[in-house]
């Protein structure tokens, strides 16, 4: 049976582990190319007008996987909580009756479900179809070889990128989806590499960040992504980054509240903030010019002030 | 201390009956304005939903009046209306308001409970009356709705225009000054006999339309362009369950009323199987209510941006399309004028009508 894994949303933290999943479990998992020109439109034309692009991207890719590679079922993310008392965002809690409205009808959706009682790799998470048919220690072994397979890409997000040098040093902000998916971020990765800079991403940011106080917040964020974002900030400030690059898609809903509190945090710290916003109308070309601009800025405000 | 509050249809005459029996100060925002919009608009982040913009800009015309304290409710997600406060209280400390902010938050936010932030703010004296005035603002209430919803109601069935607004700006307004319990009871009295007074078209059959959506935005008639009265001018009759008392009920005395809050989540399970913050699956229930008993359509609103409801408009075609119930969807912000609002709503209420006349 072929499962087809949009890649897209959390597939960039987790799609590796599904993939290993599926395949222990004897499944053929059919994983949709990296996002393109292909899947926006697709995506686009599918959602509903006002959703972020991360969502309309996501049903491009489910559109694709049911369109032209024809697959035999979708494997659909219904993450609602990864971490305790945390949320991912309304759209996530929604995503599988959102994508059932964009499905030809009839096209069956395996579900893999996250919430306050079913833990990320628990057996309740898997979806009652594949949980029926196979043995439980056959699920056991899939899934102990998934969490190991997470955790390799965890490692892998977590190591610094770029060069070493004592060059500028970056601090991006942004949730995973918009980050490491090379359409969506222009290559804002690969852009910041090839000018030299060291960057740094809300995946390395260490533990004991995450779990930390906010400063001036009497309680703590309850988006997982958002929290990070957070603590990532106040973590390179702490680093003394030259600058800060936070990209965001359009019509993200914390976003817009994660940004703020960011935004004021960088302030008092006198740190730079390149605020990028993305959605379907981008251009290539003025998103390379600020970014540009950015970094000529940092540059200068480095050797003028030490 | 001179209290401040948001403005939410109701949500005013409310806070201040309760303020006023304790004897705390309040300065209460003009209703919302074009210079609300304004301020809004201006301090608040740019992709931030509607309502949040609204409330800075009443605190913002607030302060200018006087107020040094904001009471506004928190929240635990996934709704970013759990953070309205803390950012909202940023930005204000930020122009230099030295302003305090007290947040009731439940208690599972992790940040101090209601009950302590409460205690804090009104000492024990204060919160032992505290009963007693939130069992007045409770009558009240049930007051100010039920002359909306029979409002509603006669709007369309009215002999001669106009009747029925008149009625309810002048009973609305003296429910709202009723100071004791008597006075309310006499208020609700005279309202319904004069209301039944009012001369009617025998036999008429109006359009009904059921509005749900976020709570904020189909409630505060000087956001959403007075929907309800400007639906009930094309002689349709309005119908919402979404209201301040519903809110309570569901949420605060929510031990009280699990069988209706079961209730919703099954009408809605077919289509949403999961609670998606906000309204959202409320709005999918609503959906599937106007479906099964018969009405004629559906208005859906929310701001530019709201998470909850926008899962909630991915879904709503496929309910329209299983119970033949037309749905529209209106989204709202800063940008929306009065003129396209009406008409999108007059080619709503038209289609409708000319579907039932045919089917008819």
């Amino acid at each position: 049976m072929r499962i087809g894994i949009p890649r897209a949303l959390l597939y960039h933290w987790y799609g590796k582990a599904w993939e290993s999943f599926l395949l222990a479990c004897g499944f053929t998992p059919v994983v949709s190319p990296p996002t393109g020109r292909r899947q926006v439109e697709l995506g686009v034309r599918a959602a509903q007008d006002e959703i972020c692009l991360p969502v309309k991207v996501f049903m491009g890719h489910v559109r694709y996987l049911a369109e032209v590679e024809k697959v035999d079922a979708v494997f659909v993310p219904h993450q609602i909580q990864v971490e305790k008392n945390r949320f991912i965002c309304p759209k996530f809690m929604g995503l599988p009756d959102m994508v059932r409205a964009v499905l030809p009808r009839g096209m069956p959706m395996l579900l893999w479900l996250n919430d306050r009682q079913r833990h990320l790799w628990s057996v309740q998470a898997v979806d009652g179809q594949i949980r029926r048919k196979l043995p439980k220690e056959k699920i056991r072994r899939a899934l102990s070889l998934a969490r190991q397979v997470a955790s390799e890409r965890w490692t892998e997000l977590a190591q610094a990128a770029g060069s070493q040098n004592q060059g500028l040093q970056i601090g991006v902000i942004a949730h995973p989806y918009c980050l490491y998916d090379g359409h969506l971020s222009m290559d804002l990765l690969g852009r910041l590499r090839a000018a030299d800079v060291q960057v740094l991403t809300p995946e390395m940011t260490p533990d004991r960040w995450l779990q930390a106080k906010i400063p001036g917040l009497n309680k703590p964020l309850f988006w997982t992504l958002g929290r990070r974002i957070m603590a990532a900030a106040l973590y390179y400030a702490e680093q003394g980054v030259d600058g800060v690059i936070h990209l965001a898609a359009f019509g993200c809903g914390p976003e817009s509240v994660v940004g703020e509190l960011v935004a004021r945090r960088l302030q008092e710290h006198g740190i730079p903030l390149l605020g990028l916003n993305l959605d379907e109308h981008t251009g290539e070309a003025g998103f390379a010019t600020r970014l540009e601009a950015f970094l000529d800025l940092v540059t200068r405000r480095k050797s003028c002030c030490g | 201390m001179r209290v401040t509050f948001p403005q939410m249809a109701e949500v005013q005459i409310l806070l201040e009956t309760i303020l006023h029996e304790l004897g705390v100060e309040t300065v209460s925002p003009p209703p919302i304005n074009g210079e609300t919009v304004e301020l809004g608009v201006k301090y608040a982040p740019e992709f931030i939903c509607y309502p949040f913009k609204m409330n800075l800009g009443n605190y913002l015309q607030a302060l200018q009046r006087g107020a040094d304290t904001v009471l506004m409710a928190g929240g635990c997600g996934p709704c970013r209306f759990g953070n309205y406060a803390e950012v909202q209280q940023e930005i204000l400390r930020g122009l230099g308001y030295d302003v305090k902010f007290i947040i009731l938050e439940p208690p599972r936010a992790g940040a101090p409970p209601f009950w302590r932030e409460l205690l804090a703010f009104l000492g024990w004296r204060r919160m032992l009356k505290l009963p007693q005035a939130l069992g007045f603002a409770w009558k009240k209430l049930n007051v100010l709705e039920e002359i909306n919803r029979k409002v509603r109601w006669l709007q369309p069935r009215e002999a001669q225009v106009g009747n029925a607004l008149a009625l309810y700006r002048r009973y609305r307004r003296l429910a709202a000054e009723a100071s004791l319990v008597k006075d309310l009871a006499l208020v609700r009295e005279s309202f319904r006999q004069e209301l039944a007074a009012v001369p009617r078209r025998e036999g008429y059959r109006p359009l009904r339309i059921l509005l749900a959506g976020e709570i904020y935005m189909v409630l505060e008639p000087n956001v959403n362009f007075h929907v309800e009265e400007t639906l009930g001018r094309m002689d349709v009759e309005v119908h919402r369950a979404i209201s301040i008392s519903n809110w309570v009920k569901e949420n605060l005395l929510r031990g009280l009323n699990r069988r209706a809050v079961q209730r919703q989540a099954l009408r809605a399970e077919k289509y949403l199987r999961c609670f998606v913050g906000g309204h959202g699956r409320e709005t999918v229930a609503e959906a599937v209510h106007a479906g099964v008993n018969g009405y004629d359509g559906m208005v859906q609103i929310m701001p530019f941006t709201c998470m909850p409801e926008l899962v909630a408009q991915s879904i709503l075609p496929e309910v329209g399309r299983d119970y033949r119930l037309p749905v529209m969807t209106l989204i709202l912000d800063e940008h929306s004028g009065e003129a396209g609002v009406c008409t999108r709503l007059e080619a709503f209420v038209d289609l409708i009508r000319r579907g039932r006349e045919k089917s008819a």
